[in-house]
This record gives C-alpha cells, sequence and structure tokens, in this order.
C-alpha cells in the first residue's frame, strides 16, 4: 500500500513536471522520441496554412485541401490574409494574428526580428532531419545549407525554414535589339545568331552569347536614332527607351561598368554602395551624354515600366532589355517588352546578345540572390506545438520537396493542366477553366517558394532552359558576368536591415533625384558628384556603410 | 428673373453656358475614355494617345471580370453596405447634429470639441483593427458600417444648417407642446432636405468607394464588397511586383492591361452612372428646385 | 452656452444650472447614441497615439513597448526631406485652398444662373463624374494629355510653333497641373453641397429684390452669396484643418524624381520610404504631427472668425 502511494505521487509529480514542459513550449529541449514516428498521423489536427501565394483567394474546402487533409488526418484552416499586401502583412503582424505556418511576399520583418519579436518559434534540427528527410537532403546538398536561418548562440535550432530560388540562377537580364533596323542598318551581330525557337515568334528572335562593346552601342544607339532605321522617312526613333520606376533598362550599362545597382562593393580599398561608387558615375555620365545625343526617349522620365512596355510595342523603340523568360517567350511575359512587339508586328525581329562589354572589359549583370539561390523564409508561428510541428514539417516536405506532390501545383495533368510542349520536358499550363491560383482547385495555396529538383523544369519552358544552358547560367558566364556584392550579411548577423528600413527614404529619395536630373542634364556630374556623395554619406549612408563592414565577404561565402 | 422673358438668352447666359458646356466636355472626357478602352482589344488598349472610339468593340475583359471574380455577390455586399451604411450616418449625424445647433444647449462646446478632437485624433489601424477583432466583428459586414457610423465633419455640415433654419416655427411648436423629437422630426427634417439629401449622397458615395476596412475586416469571400476586387484588378495584380518577375507561375497576363482595368472601373460606376438619372429625380426636388425660385 | 449672471446667489446659480440642463433632457438623449458610438470606435481605440512616443515592437505590444525619447520627432526634424516635403505639402495646399476652394462655389454660383433645366440637369450630373474615377486611372489620361509627343496641349502650342514641353517633368508646371486636375476632379462634386445650401434660400427674398429692380448679379452678391456664406466659413475652417493632406493619391500618381523638389509631400516621402508598413510608430508620430497643426489651424482661425462673425464651428 505504501508503495503504491509513493508511486503514485511520482508518477503525479513526473505529470505535472512534463506538462510544465510541454506548456514553456520552444524554450525546453523537444524530446523528438516522444512524439509521433513520420508517417503516425492518428491524432487529428488543425493547422493554418498559408503558403508564398496565399493571396486571399482561397475557397474552404478546395480540391487540394481535401486531399492534404484526408493524407495527413488534418484540418486545414485557410488563411484568407492578402501576404503580397503589405497592409495586410502588416497588421497582421503588428496585431499579431499570424497562420501557423507563413512566408510573406510583400516585404516584412527580417527573419531574426520575427523571433526577435516573439512572434515565431524554433525548430530542431533533430525534427527537421527526422520529419523532412527531403528538405534536410536538399540542405546537405547546397551550400550553405544549414548555416541558412539559424537561430541565434544555437547550432541545432533554425528560426525558418528555407527556400531554393533554383529559377534565380545565373543571369536573368540581357540586353535585345531590333535586328531587323541592324540589317537595314546594314550592321552586323556580334557573332554568330540562330533562332531561339522555330515557332509563334520565336523564329523571329535570334540569340548569340557575343556582346557588342559599349562604343559599339553608342554607335548603333545612334544610327537607331538618327539613320532612319524603319525606313518611313521620319526621324520618329529612339534608340533607348528608359522607365521611371525601376532600373532595369540599365542593367547591362550598368554591368558594363562593372556596377550593379542596390549592391555594394570594394573601391579604392574601402568599400561602397553602388550609388556612390566612381563606376557609377562614369555610368551615369555615359548615360547622360547619350540623353544628350538625343538617344533616349525624352518622355521616359514620365514612363512608368508597363506604359514602357505599350510604348515599345509602338515599334519605335531599337533596345530594350529583357530576362531569359522573355524572349523565350514565357505565356506570362507576352504583354512585356520586347516580345510583345514580335506578337505585334510579323516583320519585328529581335536579336538577344551577351551584356555589353565596358571600357575596362566589365560584363554582366547584377545577380538576383546576392550569394547563394538558397532564400526565403517559411516561417512557424510561436504557438504551434511541437506535435503540430512535425505535422507540418510532414506537409512541407511533401508539397515542396515530393515530386508526387505535382498536383498541389498543377492538379492533375491532362485533366487540370497540360504540357506546354513534350511532356515531361515543358512548362504545366494550368487550364483556362480552372484558378492558376488558389480559388476553389487551391493550387498554389500551401506552397512555399522554392523549386528543388525537377519543380524547375513545370514552370519553365523547354526554350529558357535551353537558354539558360546555352548562356545564363553557363559556369563560365555566372564566374564570369554575374556582379554580386562585395559584403553580405547573408546570415543575419548584423543591424543593416534595420538600418536600411529607417534611412531607405532619405537615400533612396537623394540617388532616384540625383540619377534622373543627372541623366537629362540637369545636374553637372562631376561638379556635384562629391556633395551628392557627401549627402548620401551624412543621412545614414555611412551608418550604413561601417555595419556592412562587419558582414561577412561574399568571396569568403562562395568559397566556402 | 421673372421680370425676364423666358425664352430670351441674354449675352450673359450665353456665355456661363459656352463655359459650363466645355467645362462637362472636360470631365466626360475621361469616362469616354475609360468606356471606350472597356470595350476594346487588347491590342487598341495598348495604343497609346487619345482613343475616341473602339475600332473592334469586344467584351472580352467584362468576360474576364465576371468569370474570375465574384462581381455578383460583391455587389449585393456593396449594396447592404451602402444602404446600411448610409442610414446609419444619417441617424447619427440627425442625432448629434440637432441638439448640437442649439446655441443655449449646456456644455455644447465642450461636447462640440469632444467630436471635433475624434476628428483629428485617431489610434491607427492597429487599435482599430483589435477593436473590431474583440467585439467579434471580424469578417462581419457590421464590421464596415459600424465603425464608419461617426462622421464629425458630416455632424457639423448639417448641424450648420440646422443653425442657418428659421428658429420661429420651432417656438411656436413647443409652445404647442410638440415634443424635441416631433419637432425634429416633423419641422426641422422637412425643412432640411436639401442638406439631408447631400449627406445621404456624401455616405452613400463613401460606402460606395471604401475599400480599406473591407480589405482588412473581411477575409470571408462570401463577404467581399465590389471596391476590394476593384483594387486586386488595379493595383494588385500590377505585373511589376517585383515577386511576380520571377516567379513563374503561370498567371494569364493577357488580359492584365488597360482594357480590363477600364472596365473593372466601368463594372464598379455604372451602377451610379445608372441609377443617377433616377436619383437625381428625388435629388432635384430637394436641391435644385429651390435653388431655381429666383 | 447660457451663462447665469455673475450678481446671481451661487446656490441659486447652481440650481437654476441644473434646471436648465434638466430642460435640455431630449436633447441629451438624442446625443446618447453618436456620443456612444464615438466613445467606442473613435476614443476606444485612441491608445494607439502612444507609440509615436515609442519604439513599437510588435511582440511586446503597444503599452509594454519602451518610451523612446521623442526619438521620432527629433528625427523627423533632423531629416532635410522631411522638411522639404513639410514646405512642399504646405505650399500645394496654400495653393489649393487658395484656387480650389472657392472654385466649386463659383461653379454653384454659375449653374444657379442657368435657367435651362434639362442643361442644367444634365452638366450638374456629368461634373460629378471624375469624383468616382481613381486617380490610378485618371492619371494615365492626364499623362497622355500632356504628353510632349502625342498631348493634346501640344499640339495646340505646336501650331503657334512652340517647341513640345514635357510638362509632368517640369518643376514649373507640376504644381500648376496639380491644382489644375485637382479642380478638374472635384469641382462638381464640391459644389453639392452649395447648390443645396443655395436651395434653402427663400425666394421671398428674391421676389422682393425683384420688386426693387435688382440685377442677377445685385441678386448674387446681396442674397446668395450672403445666404451661402455661413456653409463657407465652415469648411473653410475644416479645410484649413486638412492642410497637412496635400492630395496623396493624385501626387503619388503623377509624379516623379524630376519634380520631387517640388511635388514630394509628406504623405507620399512617408509611403515611398516603407515607413507606414514597417515604422508604424514613426508613421503615427508623423500623423500625430500633421493633426495636431490641424487642429491648431482650427482653433486659430475660429477664433479669429468668432471675431468678426458668428458662424464659427464652436
Amino acid at each position: 500500500m505504501k508503495h503504491w502511494w509513493k508511486n503514485m505521487l511520482i508518477a503525479l509529480l513526473a505529470a505535472v513536471i512534463a506538462g510544465c514542459n510541454a506548456d514553456s513550449g520552444a524554450e525546453s529541449e523537444v524530446d523528438v522520441g516522444e512524439l509521433p514516428e513520420p508517417g503516425d498521423f492518428s491524432d487529428e489536427l488543425s493547422i493554418q496554412l498559408s503558403g508564398s501565394w496565399t493571396q486571399g483567394n482561397i475557397e474552404d474546402n478546395n480540391w487540394v485541401q481535401q486531399r492534404l487533409e484526408e493524407m495527413f488526418n488534418i484540418e486545414i484552416v485557410n488563411s484568407k490574409m492578402d501576404t503580397w499586401n503589405a497592409d495586410e502583412v502588416s497588421l497582421a503582424v503588428a496585431s499579431g494574428d499570424l497562420p501557423d505556418t507563413f512566408s510573406f511576399t510583400a516585404a516584412s520583418l527580417s527573419t531574426q526580428e520575427f523571433y526577435q519579436n516573439d512572434l515565431t518559434r524554433t525548430i530542431p534540427r533533430e525534427m527537421i532531419e527526422k520529419y523532412a528527410p527531403k528538405y534536410a537532403q536538399m540542405l546537405d546538398e547546397t551550400p550553405p545549407g544549414w548555416e541558412m536561418n539559424k537561430a541565434p548562440d544555437s547550432d541545432d535550432e533554425y528560426l525558418a525554414l528555407t527556400g531554393i530560388q533554383s529559377h534565380t540562377e545565373g543571369l536573368l537580364w540581357t540586353s535585345t535589339f531590333r535586328l531587323d533596323w541592324l540589317e537595314e542598318l546594314g550592321i552586323d551581330p556580334p557573332g554568330d545568331i540562330e533562332p531561339v525557337g522555330t515557332e509563334g515568334g520565336l523564329e523571329r528572335i535570334y540569340f548569340t552569347d557575343e556582346a557588342y562593346t559599349l562604343d559599339e552601342l553608342e554607335e548603333i544607339l545612334r544610327a537607331f536614332t538618327f539613320d532612319d532605321p524603319n525606313g518611313n522617312g521620319k526621324n520618329d526613333t529612339y534608340g533607348l527607351l528608359p522607365y521611371n520606376d525601376q532600373l532595369h533598362w540599365m542593367n547591362t550599362i550598368m554591368g558594363a561598368h562593372g556596377v550593379a545597382p542596390g549592391y555594394n562593393l570594394e573601391e579604392d580599398g574601402e568599400i561602397k554602395a553602388a550609388e556612390i561608387s566612381n563606376r557609377y558615375k562614369e555610368a551615369l555620365k555615359r548615360l547622360a551624354k547619350w540623353y544628350d545625343m538625343g538617344l533616349m526617349d525624352p518622355e521616359w522620365t514620365t514612363l512608368d515600366v508597363e506604359k514602357a512596355w505599350e510604348k515599345y510595342q509602338i515599334g519605335n523603340t531599337g533596345y530594350f532589355t529583357a530576362q531569359r523568360s522573355y524572349v523565350a517567350m514565357e505565356d506570362w511575359t507576352t504583354m512585356r517588352a520586347p516580345q510583345n512587339l514580335i506578337l505585334a508586328d510579323e516583320e519585328a525581329k529581335l536579336l538577344v546578345t551577351a551584356p555589353e562589354i565596358g571600357p575596362d572589359g566589365d560584363q554582366g549583370v547584377g545577380s538576383w540572390m546576392p550569394v547563394t539561390t538558397l532564400g526565403q523564409s517559411y516561417h512557424i508561428s510561436k504557438d504551434v506545438t511541437d506535435e503540430e510541428l512535425a505535422r507540418i514539417l510532414q506537409i512541407f516536405d511533401f508539397v515542396n520537396h515530393d515530386d508526387e506532390a505535382r498536383w498541389t501545383l498543377y492538379g492533375e495533368v491532362g485533366e487540370h493542366s497540360e504540357w506546354q510542349g513534350e511532356p515531361d520536358e515543358s512548362a504545366i499550363i494550368i487550364n483556362d477553366e480552372y484558378p492558376a491560383e488558389e480559388g476553389d482547385m487551391g493550387f498554389w495555396a500551401y506552397n512555399f517558394r522554392t523549386y528543388p529538383g525537377e519543380r524547375l523544369t513545370w514552370l519553365t519552358s523547354q526554350y529558357t532552359l535551353e537558354l539558360m544552358d546555352k548562356f545564363f547560367t553557363r559556369d563560365d558566364v555566372v564566374e564570369n558576368m554575374l556582379i554580386r556584392p562585395h559584403r553580405e550579411d547573408l546570415f543575419e548577423e548584423t543591424h543593416i536591415t534595420e538600418l536600411q528600413q529607417r534611412y531607405s527614404g532619405q537615400l533612396d529619395t537623394i540617388v532616384e533625384e540625383f540619377r534622373m536630373r543627372a541623366i537629362v542634364g540637369e545636374i553637372d556630374i562631376d561638379q556635384e558628384w562629391d556633395s551628392y556623395v557627401q549627402n548620401w554619406l551624412n543621412n545614414g549612408g555611412q551608418e550604413i556603410l561601417d555595419e556592412l563592414e562587419k558582414a561577412p565577404l561574399v568571396s569568403d561565402l562562395l568559397s566556402e | 428673373m421673372k421680370t425676364e422673358a423666358k425664352g430670351k438668352i441674354t449675352l450673359f447666359e450665353f456665355l456661363n453656358m459656352t463655359g459650363i458646356f466645355l467645362f462637362s466636355i472636360a470631365v466626360l472626357y475621361p469616362f469616354w475614355n475609360t468606356f471606350i478602352l472597356s470595350f476594346s482589344d487588347a491590342e487598341q488598349a495598348s495604343n497609346l494617345g487619345m482613343n475616341l472610339w473602339p475600332e473592334n468593340w469586344t467584351t472580352i475583359a467584362y468576360e474576364y471580370i465576371f468569370t474570375f471574380s465574384n462581381v455578383g455577390i460583391a455587389y449585393l455586399n456593396t449594396i447592404w453596405r451602402t444602404v446600411i451604411g448610409t442610414l446609419l450616418i444619417l441617424l447619427i449625424t440627425i442625432l448629434a447634429a440637432y441638439p448640437l445647433s442649439r446655441r443655449d444647449l449646456p456644455y455644447r462646446n465642450t461636447i462640440t470639441i469632444i467630436f471635433l478632437i475624434a476628428m483629428f485624433f485617431s489610434g491607427g489601424i492597429i487599435p482599430d483593427y483589435l477593436l473590431v477583432r474583440n467585439l467579434g466583428l471580424l469578417d462581419s459586414r457590421w464590421a464596415l458600417v459600424l465603425p464608419s457610423a461617426v462622421n464629425v465633419f458630416n455632424i457639423i455640415i448639417m448641424r450648420n444648417y440646422f443653425m442657418t433654419l428659421d428658429k420661429g416655427i420651432e417656438e411656436s411648436a413647443i409652445m404647442d407642446g410638440a415634443s424635441y423629437f416631433t419637432i425634429l422630426r416633423k419641422i426641422i427634417l422637412p425643412l432640411s432636405k436639401p442638406v439631408v439629401v447631400t449627406i445621404a449622397l456624401w455616405a452613400a458615395v463613401f460606402h460606395w468607394n471604401e475599400w480599406f476596412h473591407a480589405m482588412v475586416y473581411i477575409q470571408d469571400d462570401t463577404k467581399e464588397v465590389l471596391q476590394t476586387l476593384v483594387r486586386d484588378m488595379l493595383i494588385n495584380v500590377s505585373p511589376t511586383a517585383e515577386a511576380a518577375q520571377v516567379s513563374g507561375t503561370g498567371q494569364n497576363t493577357d488580359l492584365l492591361l488597360s482594357n480590363v482595368r477600364a472596365a473593372t472601373v466601368m463594372v464598379s460606376i455604372g451602377p451610379i452612372i445608372l441609377v443617377y438619372p433616377f436619383a437625381q429625380k428625388y435629388f432635384i426636388k430637394g436641391i435644385m428646385i429651390g435653388s431655381l425660385k429666383g | 452656452m447660457q451663462k447665469a449672471k455673475s450678481n446671481d446667489n451661487p446656490n441659486q446659480t447652481k440650481h437654476a444650472h441644473w434646471k436648465n440642463v434638466k430642460k435640455y433632457t431630449p436633447f441629451y438623449l438624442m446625443l446618447i447614441l453618436p456620443v456612444i458610438m464615438l466613445g467606442v470606435f473613435s476614443y476606444g481605440p485612441m491608445y494607439g497615439i502612444i507609440i509615436a512616443f515609442k519604439d513599437f515592437s510588435p511582440g511586446l505590444g503597444m503599452w509594454r513597448s519602451p518610451w523612446n525619447n521623442f526619438d521620432h520627432f527629433t528625427r523627423m526634424f533632423n531629416d532635410f526631406l522631411f522638411l522639404r516635403a513639410l514646405r512642399n505639402t504646405i505650399w500645394i495646399s496654400l495653393l489649393k485652398i487658395i484656387i480650389s476652394f472657392p472654385a466649386p462655389i463659383i461653379f454653384a454660383l454659375l449653374l444657379n444662373e442657368v435657367r435651362q433645366m434639362t442643361f442644367k440637369k444634365i452638366t450638374q450630373s456629368v461634373s460629378y463624374l471624375p469624383h468616382f474615377m481613381s486617380w490610378v486611372i485618371l492619371s494615365s489620361m492626364i499623362v497622355e494629355v500632356f504628353s510632349p509627343q502625342r498631348g493634346i496641349i501640344n499640339y495646340f502650342i505646336g501650331l503657334f510653333g512652340v517647341e513640345p514641353i514635357h510638362f509632368l517633368a517640369s518643376k514649373a508646371a507640376f504644381v500648376p497641373i496639380l491644382v489644375g486636375t485637382d479642380i478638374w476632379k472635384e469641382l462638381g462634386y464640391a459644389a453639392i453641397i452649395y447648390l443645396a445650401t443655395m436651395s434653402a434660400i427663400d425666394p421671398g427674398l428674391y421676389e422682393a429684390a425683384d420688386m426693387d429692380g435688382a440685377n442677377r448679379f445685385h441678386k448674387m452678391i446681396h442674397i446668395t452669396i450672403p445666404s451661402i456664406m455661413p456653409m463657407i466659413i465652415v469648411l473653410f475652417i475644416l479645410r484649413l484643418g486638412a492642410i497637412l493632406n496635400a492630395g496623396f493619391d493624385q501626387i503619388l500618381n503623377l509624379y516623379n524624381p524630376m519634380v520631387y523638389e517640388v511635388a514630394d509631400i509628406i504623405d507620399t516621402y512617408v509611403y515611398r520610404a516603407g515607413l507606414e508598413q514597417f515604422q508604424l510608430d514613426y508613421a503615427t508620430a508623423v500623423g500625430l504631427f500633421k493633426n495636431i497643426v490641424g487642429i491648431l489651424l482650427i482653433v486659430f482661425a475660429n477664433m479669429l472668425i468668432r471675431r468678426k462673425s458668428e458662424h464659427g464651428i464652436w
């Protein structure tokens, strides 16, 4: 009897302690052995799932939801916030009303800030390895893999799951010319050219991996502007058609000066932002010269990129930069320049070249991601329990890393979607009668922006893939032409994000104003340069650069 | 004016009407342009410059909108909130404006200032949201009409109008033993038709156009209002969003251009334009006839 | 407020006072519902203002976030771009008050003189139309109208041999365009309240004036304008209170870096910096500053006007 009481007491005590532990959740060590084995879905859980494409258009009990609920014995509570809308995201963050899983497309807090603000929980490595083996394998194979999103002062806890942005690998942007104009003017392409495809307009888009020099480009732009390339006898053409809300129009020209706007670089032994570097200054001077020569459409200061696309389609512009997927005429790009003109005008022909070569042999464009294709964070909300996390990890691993889960993105190919070209070798297009995302089908609704394995091929046409092989992701091209920052706070170890948030309004205004007014000749670049740089440094720029010194060198990150 | 012969048009009148006519043309143009664009195909819609007549009439943009969004439900919800919201604003405005129009009301200035302060200071969207959530109004249509029911601007305008009314009739009604509620209903309001109609119009237009509360407080698709749909079409699907540039998802962007935007605008303001002539009948009784009596 | 005479016995005064209040019971009953709504939906969430004085952290919430010693306000006034935006805001707003504010009054007066009912009806309803169009839509048309290559304005001045002018990229032309398009969009809608007020004018006044042989112009000056004056004054005072709102949507959709120097206002600057979303505390401080300026102006204007006439807000 006595022993019985004693045992009872001990058991009770143990239960109370265990209970306390369970309550304190994230802070205590997780005993993974206590959790259900992978594949054991006997407890029904209710989980509020959201992903990278959650834009508030989901319908309850959609097709994907039903299948996932059955597979994992869960009840999915759909999140109806629009994760691409900055207002909704900031409200959700500020009020703490976050779904169990989330990855916001609208800019919000950094992964570190989410954690510091007590909005997310950590994920133990042991659980990742046990419940998300395919994801773990991706991290093993992709450096710096397990270093990404690590919790501070911990070796085996993570603040978020990381995506792989394989679609941004290599060069995204390059230059295009009106080939019919070049022919009319008797200007030869810089190298051998071949058509990108055989039909649908692709047969009129030619590609070469050679490039013009900047001086040759200048001569071509001059001829495009003044030598009546369209042969209508009117002086109605321009070489360049810039726009005022993005910088892509000058990607390659900046690249020819060895600079990528937005990144930092090392110059004269010190770290500088691209916008205050001498190379950027030289590039601006060249653009200002071109504007003065009359090579740019003077209306550009009031055109945003969409208007510029529309204007390009009129057919009075000779040169335009484009993404590789544009010139492969991917479905989602057909209203964009320059391929919109190919569709609108059957006489038009395009020449796609490598980015121009600058005076010092520089050539290329900035990389989309600064260091690695690992990027984007999938957060787990603070209130998620270990058992729920185990289930979430298994769902995550399935929908994002298992090729079997293609139906979560495209439904059944043949029924809900079709191959664009050859089966298994081309992109998959969802049929018109189904919503491309969310809606009553729920495609893409629970997925994270990550494209491991063969997923990239599902959303990329064979023409883009061919262009990537031929040039855009070729090892030597990536090596020589991809401009990366000098230092990058890849692991969020500094306060750069915070400083940038604080000063971006001032700094961007200073930079944008100077750039535009310099190009149109309102400002004498040589005369005003020093005071511009000083102004930039004094308004938070210096503070950001000082902080940046604490971040690792990109060259070191790459060699690891 | 009665002394002037009806048919004669003086030089002043001629110039006046010409001026007003030219102004009407200027304000009609954007509407006409949008109307034309909404019936144009994507190709013409992407032609820059002035569009005065569509080359090929097509309803493709409208088909797109009606296929891919809950326009029908959104209309019903918008009509609901416009009707209920307008009635609520009117009720609150009248109830607040009448007492505050009495110069002799004790504490009148204090109360006025309390109202005024609320016009200027607000806690911002987070506490607003938390309040609506704590009241259990999230995802309820009432969240669209209750928080905006007190409109201090309207109260002050109506109060001022009441203040210009002749006090004589009111006094004699009191002598007859009428209560203030009766006076308000039977005397003040009928005399104030123009301002009541104006504020009703303001309130209705406000509720018809309002999107922010709808975006923040309503997530259930069956409670979505027209303007959040319109906004999605006008702004959120802008193909220039950084993220969309490299997201390979197969959005059908053929249509996401000027013509769909134009059609969306037509869908959202069309009913106002169509209903207006009927509403104007009543409106004119309130507003215009009186002014003609000169 | 009715004030008891100063030579009254204090006790009696108090008593009379309460009796007085009691007499107004029906009015206070009417006010109950509006005051409750105001309390719940306006004053209830007003505590949110405190984050203007704090470093807001979502994890800690509004109450527990630390105070930061007016850092947001120091920051505002140490930022030369903010000060430039403040200057632009005031300038654009003043121009709009001076030019756009009287425009609907004049329009209403002119429309009031039209006797052809059909013409009047049609033009009045047409004049509201642009109010219903958002600036996103209107701006693309405005850009076309002022385009140096296709714009109708440059076409006309081209007939006189003038080189095309890129109006929207010109610092000199941009602000006048803002004021002009603002009038164009809001004139008809803003005129409604004045037309409504005019309709309440006692027709007898006009008839009496006719007897005296007054002409149209005299009647406008001596009857119509004085009758709508109280409304004009109230709207003017309220408009002054919004002086630091110079037209966010309009400017955001029309401006570009070429004209930042004259066109960047507080709201666009704060918006561009993404401050609304990620620095709610700073954005709240900016909003608080704007509103304090607004209410001070209202108090001041009301004081001035009360000295001259009885039509104030209080």
